[in-house]
């Protein structure tokens, strides 16, 4: 099975702790184990200070429950025209959500007019409090800003905001809002927009994306440019949600209408989607396209991780439902590139393609794993088989990841051993946590030792205590006896008729 | 029209009705169960990884997922008769109503209107003229034509078209109902821009229809030629002409009433493939996202708009038999 | 001078390789106003006859010798559109199965109508006038001109085609088994009107049945059909009164007579033979009970054997029917 990765790895929770145990919660391995719980708890709420030892204890706690087995990333074999380049590699791929780079520093050689993203599927909610797929989310990237945002290594770098800091016991962050900021309609950014816009999230109804993180705000206060949220805890991630899974809102234009209103989504009231993006809304077509055009007031230059305004003067995201239509379409030009990365045939179609250039050598948000469902038992055998961990274990040993990559993925894609993996989260993974080395032989000798013997022979190893049931009976002796029996009844049969008749 | 016939004629119609309105009524049980049984949960989709657990719960509630089965039904057909078909999942929020009829269902309409009225067409004609000429040159022919384009691959023709036309002579759009972008300078302009993007899949979908009606017409001209009252005809001197379209091809379109009626449901269901090979946003595409999605309250809007299309057309197809065919009484 | 004369008509029926001789050198002729009544057992060849005159043979069908003049025009020369043109002009067929001549979609009427408007330089309403005093003169109300096929019986709709048939005054009417397919009292009506009909237009009618009584009854002059051949033609006296041909002797004998005094019932043993390979000499040898050894040997001649009586065997006038070997 596969997951997706966000920029920073607070998925341990999602997938392993028991809160997360319910019907399509992220944990189907249902992994209900109260120091594994205790574990996460601890990561979550970890001071910065902490935060590295209690990720090395995660890590660690994986590997010695195996939930699942973290097999490898698949790379993000994007397909893209070949007069564009510097586009922005980052782990998770050149168009994630949380790669605004790409979208301000690429350039093409031929024309920087408009870059025409093509989507398998149309864009499905506007309103950035409730995107449902990343879909969404990349529109919403593009018309809104965050305060923070990350650089190619996943640390948090100013954004919106032109500094940010945290207190040591990590309940109080500070962001300092960049002056000189406008909103699309022209009015400037106010540190009161982001104040607001933190407690819209916050007052939303429980499906606003990020909901309950918001919820630990105890209260918000400004400060000159100084934007102030206290927490009534600790949470490690929580300058990585406020900071870049926050949009900020306008508040002369939200304050009175909910969350969850309909001109939010509405395509035909452009104010509706006033943001202070490097893009603004232009047009849309629902099913067809959406256009946005450079925001020329952008605030890029003042920031020195940006530096400058967007090279491409507009974007637009057209709606290509096939993949070889989205192939022509970019082969033709009418299209730049695609959503999402090609996968399997189709990356060979790339890359005998003269117009375009498929991206190697960068690993995508996607995580292929092979879960377990732990309470699955055989009947007459329990704790044994899957749920039993040596079993686990020993599949942890006999696994190939260079294999898998070479089939699953054509040779494109890089294994992960840790449930941090390195090539995702340099910084939080840790080699106490990588799990069990490929040796089939060790393999072997821990199913051996735990008693699974290949009791019959057949190939196929039995579960411990399993003895070897009596051969089957001999089906030609058994046919012979039955036909010898058949014969001297009718024999004797006869003769008594015969003897009853005379 | 006799008055025996009148009478026998409105209770026929009668019993059509009632009959109609209670197959309507099995369909639309149907229709609401038969998602609860499919394999998939809906929550599987619109609840996206990442969702802490209270969220789970939230989205749930929202869409009364959480509801017993037999308060969700009886919330179902309350609803449906206030004319609320609930709200897409996929499209977060969005009523139903719109999400099918706001512009898919004109797309379809229009893309498959169009295409099984030129297939109609063209296959009556060439069926009444390959049957009149039968193994000739132009009946072999048109038969094994027909024939071939009626057993490609949807998909296949739809790709080549899409590859050689959009693609390599670049005289079809390679996506869309429209161009992407542009603002149309008037209503003539739009109407062109989207008549041109239909070119394709209008192409494609005529295809795949012609060759089955274009069967049954010559089958059913072939069978009206051996009547007698064809030789009559003949033995009257009448023009071919005469005898081709004013006696067999109105017999001979009789069973194509109810071909007709058959796929009516097409009409509306839009042809999956075909729309999403061209990206012509249709109910078909509609129908395979939601598919896709588990956005049940969109399927279950889509089949009931066809259920009752199809119940529709059946019961029209058999009240025109009464007027087409003046053998018929009841 | 006469309407129709055919002369060593043959037609044949394709079948693969082998060729049905359905009807196989017939002559005859049939005068202005005369009925000549066209006789034989089912599958001699009376329909394939009727047909080659209108030239509305099935595909596999074609007439491969002869000639056939209607008003001294040879139709078998004519391309399609002539003969299109001729037809229902100069001659007019009433079908054996009048049930299914009609098209059942279209109103009669329509159908009479569409035929005039083909055929004479009228308009639709003259037409339609036209078409209910052939209604009224048939016996038939003139509004139900308005009905459908199904909803008239089968007397009624062999009464729309007879009018039908004349709807464009022609010379010649072929009824092609005009009452098999209905009831004895019903038949002797139709008949009926068939005849005052071609007296008060001066029809001649190719009158083709089955039936021997029909013919004698009707007809002024008899043909008698056996296996795609002419064997007799003559006033309808001498053929039934002084048969020349033996096969016409067996089959009067065979058919009860309506009128007339009683006869003894007769069988001809054996079955009629197989089209596509004939017998020799005289088709009818296998059957005959006069048959002598030239018989399979050599066709006989059709011939005049007295005045307006033909006949094609060879023993003709010289067997005593009374007698069997
Ligand atoms: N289309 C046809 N193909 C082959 N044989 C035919 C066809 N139509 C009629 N026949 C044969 O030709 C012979 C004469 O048929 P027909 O003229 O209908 O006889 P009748 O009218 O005297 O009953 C019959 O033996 C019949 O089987
Ligand atoms: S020719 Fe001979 S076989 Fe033929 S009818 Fe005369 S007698 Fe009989
Ligand atoms: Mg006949």
């Amino acid at each position: 099975m596969s997951h997706g990765y966000s920029p920073f790895p607070d998925h341990p929770y999602d997938r392993m702790h028991s809160d997360n145990i319910v019907y399509y919660g992220g944990n189907p391995y249902v992994l209900n184990n109260a120091t594994v719980d205790a574990l996460i708890e601890d990561y979550l709420s970890a001071s910065p200070a902490e935060l590295a030892e209690a990720a090395r204890l995660v890590q660690v706690a994986a590997k010695y429950n195996i939930p699942y087995i973290p097999l490898f990333l698949s790379d993000d074999t994007h397909a893209i025209r070949s007069e564009w380049t510097n586009y922005t590699i980052k782990p998770g791929g050149i168009f994630t959500t949380f790669n605004p780079q790409t979208v301000v520093f690429m350039t093409s050689s031929v024309d920087n007019s408009l870059f025409v993203m093509a989507y398998s599927s149309d864009i499905g909610e506007m309103n950035p409090l409730f995107w449902r797929s990343e879909r969404s989310h990349w529109y919403n990237m593009l018309v809104y800003d965050t305060l923070l945002s990350f650089d190619n290594e996943s640390n948090l770098i100013p954004w919106l905001a032109e500094d940010y800091a945290i207190s040591a016991d990590g309940t109080q962050i500070n962001f300092t809002l960049r002056t000189g900021a406008q909103w699309h309609d022209g009015l400037p950014v106010r540190p009161e927009d982001v104040e607001f816009s933190i407690n819209y999230y916050k007052n939303g109804p429980s499906d606003v994306n990020d909901w309950p993180t918001f919820q630990h705000i105890t209260s918000t206060s400004v400060d000159g440019q100084v934007i102030t949220i206290n927490m009534d805890q600790t949470m490690a991630f929580a300058p990585h949600i406020f900071g870049t899974q926050m949009y900020v809102l306008p508040e002369h234009v939200r304050d009175d209408a909910p969350q969850n209103d309909a001109r939010w989504d509405d395509p035909t009231n452009g104010t509706a989607h006033t943001g202070s993006g490097p893009y603004e809304f232009d047009s849309r077509d629902p099913d067809e396209f959406t256009l946005v055009t450079k925001f020329a007031n952008w605030w890029g230059p003042t920031n020195p991780y940006v530096g400058q305004l967007p090279n491409i003067d507009a974007f637009r995201i057209d709606v290509v439902i096939g993949q070889d239509a989205r192939i022509l379409a970019m082969r033709a030009g009418d299209a730049d590139s695609e959503r999402y990365e090609v996968f399997g045939a189709y990356v060979n179609v790339v890359l005998n393609a003269p117009e375009l250039t498929l991206v190697t050598g960068l690993a995508s948000q996607w995580d292929y794993v092979l879960g377990f469902h732990l309470n699955v038992t055989e009947p007459g055998f329990p704790g044994l088989g899957i749920s039993d961990f040596r079993v686990r274990k020993a599949m942890s040993h006999a696994i190939d990841r260079a294999q898998l990559v070479n089939i699953g993925r054509l040779g494109h894609g890089r294994e992960t051993h840790s449930i941090i993996p390195e090539t995702f989260y340099a910084s939080l993974y840790h080699p106490d946590g990588d799990f069990w080395e490929h040796n089939t032989t060790i393999a072997n000798n821990i199913l051996d030792a735990a008693g699974y013997l290949d009791v019959d022979g057949d190939g196929v190893r039995e579960y411990p205590g399993v003895v070897l049931p009596p051969p089957p009976p001999n089906l030609i002796l058994i046919g012979i006896a039955g036909a010898v029996a058949l014969i001297i009844g009718i024999v004797i049969s006869y003769f008594i008729f015969r003897m009853r008749k005379g | 029209m006799s008055e025996k016939k009148a009478v026998g004629t409105r209770q026929y119609i009668a019993t059509r009705i009632v009959q109609t309105i209670v197959v309507w009524f099995g369909i639309i049980t149907l229709n609401f169960f038969i998602f609860r049984i499919m394999p998939g949960d809906p929550r599987g989709t619109l609840i996206a990884e990442h969702m802490p657990p209270e969220v789970v719960q939230a989205i749930a509630l929202r869409f009364g997922l959480d509801q017993p089965i037999a308060i969700q039904f009886v919330l179902y057909i309350v609803n449906l008769f206030r004319g609320d078909l609930g709200e897409s999942f996929s499209h977060y929020g969005q009523p139903v109503i719109e999400t099918i009829f706001a512009f898919r269902f004109w797309n379809t309409v229009i893309l498959m209107g169009t295409s099984i009225l030129i297939a109609l067409i063209v296959a009556i004609i060439m069926g009444v003229i390959a049957a009149s000429r039968r193994d000739k040159v132009i009946d072999v022919g048109s038969t094994t034509v027909f024939l071939v384009t009626y057993s490609m691959p949807v998909f296949w023709l739809g790709l080549m078209i899409l590859y050689y036309f959009g693609f390599i002579l670049r005289v079809i759009p390679l996506a869309g109902t429209i161009t992407r972008g542009i603002v149309h300078v008037n209503i003539f302009h739009y109407i062109a821009d989207y008549l041109w993007h239909m070119t394709g899949p209008l192409v494609v979908l005529t295809l795949s229809f012609i060759g089955g009606f274009y069967l049954i017409m010559r089958d059913s001209v072939l069978d009206v030629f051996t009547q007698d009252y064809i030789l009559a005809a003949r033995a009257k001197g009448l023009k071919e002409r005469a005898i081709l379209y004013g006696h067999a091809m109105r017999n001979a379109m009789l069973p194509m009433v109810s071909v007709i009626a058959v796929n009516m449901p097409f009409l509306i269901s839009g042809a999956t493939i075909t729309e999403t090979v061209f990206s012509w946003s249709g109910l078909g595409l509609l129908t395979y996202n939601s598919d896709v999605a588990n956005d049940w309250p969109v399927l279950q809007g889509i089949f009931l708009f066809l259920a009752t299309v199809a119940v529709l057309s059946n019961f029209v197809a058999d009240i025109l038999y009464l007027y087409l065919d003046p053998r018929i009484r009841y | 001078m006469s309407v129709l004369r055919i002369e060593d008509l043959c037609t044949h029926y394709f079948l693969g390789e082998d060729q049905v001789q359905a009807v196989d050198n017939v002559t005859f002729d049939i005068a202005e106003s005369e009925i000549f009544g066209l006789a034989g057992e089912s599958g001699c060849g009376k329909t394939t006859a009727a047909y080659s005159i209108m030239r509305i043979l099935p595909e596999n069908g074609a007439i491969v010798n002869g000639r056939i003049f209607l008003d001294d025009e040879d139709v078998v020369v004519k391309t399609e559109e002539e003969m299109r043109q001729l037809r229902w002009r100069k001659v007019s067929i009433v079908f054996q199965y009048a049930m299914n001549a009609f098209n059942p979609v279209l109103r009669i009427g329509n159908q009479i109508v569409e035929v005039m408007l083909e055929k004479q330089s009228i308009d639709k309403e003259e037409a339609t006038k036209k078409a209910k005093e052939l209604f009224d003169e048939v016996g038939l109300e003139p509004e139900r001109i308005r009905d459908y096929p199904h909803e008239f019986s089968g007397g009624m709709r062999q009464r729309a085609i007879i009018a039908q048939a004349l709807a464009a005054e022609p010379r010649l009417i072929i009824a092609d088994e005009p009452v098999t397919a209905l009831d004895v009292i019903v038949q002797n009506k139709i008949l009926g009107l068939l005849k005052s009909l071609q007296k008060k237009y001066q029809l001649a009618v190719l009158l083709i049945t089955h039936d021997l009584s029909v013919v004698a009854e009707n007809s002024d002059r008899v043909g008698i059909m056996y296996a795609g051949n002419l064997v007799e033609v003559g006033t309808t006296v001498n053929v039934f009164k002084e048969s020349l041909h033996p096969y016409t002797y067996k089959l009067i004998g065979a058919f009860p007579s309506v009128k007339g005094p009683k006869r003894r019932l007769e069988f001809i043993p054996g079955t009629p033979p197989d089209l596509i390979r004939p017998p020799s000499g005289c088709r009818f040898h296998p059957r005959c009970p006069w048959a002598q050894d030239i018989c399979n040997l050599e066709v006989p001649e059709y011939r005049e054997y007295e005045k307006n009586h033909w006949v094609a065997c060879h023993f003709a006038g010289e067997i005593n029917f009374e007698v069997e070997p």
